[in-house]
């Protein structure tokens, strides 16, 4: 289901709880409100159209995102030990909610930081505008390895 | 030539002891404004503190930020001429607080670090009581630390690096053994701040001027 469980690639190096873009990856938000859900699921779409077709919402989840309270300056947080995703409740544009939930989700795939001047990025941090791009599933299929059927 | 070979001694730290007061010569009048007072072994006044206290933030978004409204401090300090009207204060100090991350698990502090030189007006330089008000110049850099935080997410910086003002009042006794008590009030104007975003998405970094109240002991010669 996840932790190492490459189905197309060898998983990143560590004890993290990661999970293959491959793979089925279920998340669920059980408190969320209709527009945190909304944002969820923009975020799922953002990073479907970049070919993780295995990320879903769902019932029975690998990945829990929970919307907390926190300063405003604080936007999200993947906890890879428990596989939990959070979210500053305060964060109410949609637009940066979803970037946020995308980018907590490309930690929950492995990806890590990366700085602007590297290269434009979901995983920039602090990111609040850019959603995953070419060189983001470019990531991926250097972590992971390529899903078959990809073109 | 006696006084200054006594607090050369004093400096090295073999003659602690001695009296303060042991020096020779008259007592100014403790309501002059001379520049010299014959009580000490400097002859102007040299006093070295230690203290503590409580800061904040004057602004909302980086009180926010943390978890406490105040945070503790600490501070060495350094005062040449505290016997005269016009003297120097050299202070570090440091300062810490827990930031209002976004689960209680995540352990990130907001370390400060400042040093600055200020120009003191002692109003009573020669009274066992006085009261001074100063001004001047230093720098100040706040590291955010925490391991799991700073795998956050966030609109906060790393470090930052900034030229602070002090400017506040306080009060000083000292006593004829040499043991100075001090308590002082500060307020910190920060220039070119950029530790916290304003709001998420702003590109302006919140302002991060600060108040002090502390109290130290200390000693001089």
């Amino acid at each position: 289901m996840f932790v190492f469980a490459a189905a197309c690639g060898s998983p990143p190096p560590g004890n993290s709880l990661t999970f293959d873009p491959c793979d089925r990856m279920v998340v669920t938000a059980p408190n969320a409100t209709d527009d945190q859900l909304a944002s969820i699921d923009d975020a799922i779409a953002m990073w479907q159209a970049k070919g993780v077709a295995g990320l879903v919402r769902g019932e029975v989840p690998a990945v829990t995102i929970k919307f907390h309270e926190a300063t405003e300056s604080i936007y999200g947080f993947y906890d890879d030990t428990t596989a939990t995703l959070y979210v500053n409740r305060r964060l109410v544009d949609p637009s940066q909610r979803s970037i946020t939930l995308a980018h907590e989700l490309g930690h929950a795939l492995g990806l890590v930081h990366v700085s602007p001047d590297t290269r434009i990025s979901v995983m920039n941090p602090g990111n609040l505008r850019v959603p995953p791009n070419e060189s983001d599933a470019a990531a991926l299929a250097r972590l992971w390895g390529t899903c078959p059927g990809a073109p | 030539m006696y006084q200054l070979t006594k607090a050369l001694a004093i400096f090295a730290g073999t003659a602690v002891s001695a009296p303060l007061a042991a020096s020779a010569g008259d007592a100014p009048d403790p309501y002059s404004y001379g520049w010299h007072d014959n009580r000490l072994a400097s002859g102007v006044g040299i006093s070295t503190m230690l203290g503590g206290g409580v800061t904040g933030f004057t602004d909302k978004t980086m009180r926010d930020s943390v978890t406490s409204r105040v945070a503790g401090l600490w501070d060495l300090h350094v005062t040449l001429g505290s016997h005269t009207p016009l003297a120097l204060d050299v202070s570090y100090l440091g300062t810490a607080a827990n930031i209002n991350a976004l689960i209680g698990t995540q352990s990130g502090t907001l370390i400060g670090t400042t040093a600055e030189a200020a120009l003191r007006y002692n109003i009573l330089p020669h009274y066992a009581w006085n009261p001074y008000a100063f001004a001047g110049i230093g720098w100040q850099r706040y590291d955010v630390t925490g391991g799991t935080f700073k795998l956050s997410d966030t609109g906060i910086n790393s470090s930052d690096n900034s030229m602070v003002f002090p400017m506040g009042a306080g009060v000083t006794y000292r006593d004829k053994t040499g043991i100075v008590v001090d308590v002082h009030g500060t307020f910190r104007a920060n220039t070119n701040q950029g530790l916290v975003l304003e709001r998420a998405g702003s590109s302006n970094y919140a302002p991060m001027h600060t108040w002090e109240a502390s109290g130290a002991i200390g000693y001089e010669f």
